[in-house]
């Protein structure tokens, strides 16, 4: 049997219920995980973000008041913890930054085409590495955007108010993290002999 | 690129730049478009490259002894859920 979140649960564990905040770690624990791991990109700093994230949320839970799910509670805690250290990181290293995309230059510049077969080619576990590395390589303000939107699925509305940024911003933002990581797998996909 | 992939693009240019799809600027981008070859094969592979992100990406599970480590600090048992 599937369990979903209820408003009868969740008010449940802001009575101390220690069933039914088992069933929110249950839930939810897994997603905040990966969130973790998608923006920290390290495996002890995402653990430790998941752990974070509860003990907070459930300390604060009596002030939980039901305007969203208890998951959109728990998510943006967990953004902000993500944000705190990725703030605290950048002051220690130099982050790669992003060209912004000259759409002059493009014009009349030769681009090659990406071949059909490029898509199978991703299976390869040395292919991840190497993403893996062309987002390493982000800023964190674009690789947040970038997470949020694209691969967590929030709306421009949401990313918005948990990065606290306005939605123009986070277009803009957007855009040139994916322009990027355009242009980073161009450069992979050269050197591997499958461009021209 | 065929018409039908350009159309495809210009919306989701359109959609990225947060302009309404049939707007005025929407179609100024799609105007645009159709005299730059050059900038849809750069946005057609920017599409693809998010789209080939997201396929490499798996979900990891949490490690047993994180999940363990988790329920002590919160001072839970998690088979009191089952």
């Amino acid at each position: 049997m599937t369990i979903k979140e209820t408003p009868e649960l969740v008010k449940l564990a802001q009575k101390g219920d220690r069933k039914a905040q088992t069933v929110l770690v249950e839930l939810y624990s897994g997603r905040i995980y990966n969130l973790g791991l998608r923006m920290l990109r390290n495996v002890q700093d995402a653990e430790d973000l998941l752990q974070e994230a509860y003990i907070i949320a459930f300390k604060k839970l009596h002030t939980f008041k039901g305007n969203s799910t208890f998951y959109t509670w728990i998510y943006r805690i967990a953004v902000n913890i993500a944000l705190g250290k990725l703030r605290e990181q950048s002051k220690l290293q130099v982050s790669y930054s992003i060209q912004e995309p000259d759409f002059e230059a493009i014009h009349g510049h030769h681009f090659s085409d990406w071949p059909e077969f490029i898509e199978r080619k991703i299976s390869g576990v040395e292919f991840q590495k190497v993403l893996k590395y062309a987002m390493d390589e982000l800023s964190e303000k674009y690789r947040s955007v970038f997470v949020l939107r694209d691969l967590e699925g929030l709306s421009t509305t949401e990313t918005a108010e948990a990065l606290d940024l306005t939605e123009s911003n986070v277009k803009v933002r957007l855009m040139r993290a994916r322009l990027s990581l355009r242009d980073r797998m161009n450069d992979i996909f050269k050197r591997e002999g499958w461009l021209l | 690129m065929n018409a039908k992939r350009n159309l495809e693009l210009q919306k989701s240019i359109c959609e990225a730049f947060g302009e309404d799809i049939g707007g005025d600027v929407c179609e100024e981008i799609g105007q645009f478009m159709e005299e730059c070859p050059e900038c849809q094969v750069y946005f057609d592979t920017m599409e693809r490259s998010v789209k080939l992100y997201k396929a490499s990406e798996k979900a990891e599970e949490v490690p047993p002894f994180v999940a363990e480590r988790l329920y002590k600090v919160l001072k839970l048992n998690h088979n009191e859920s089952k």
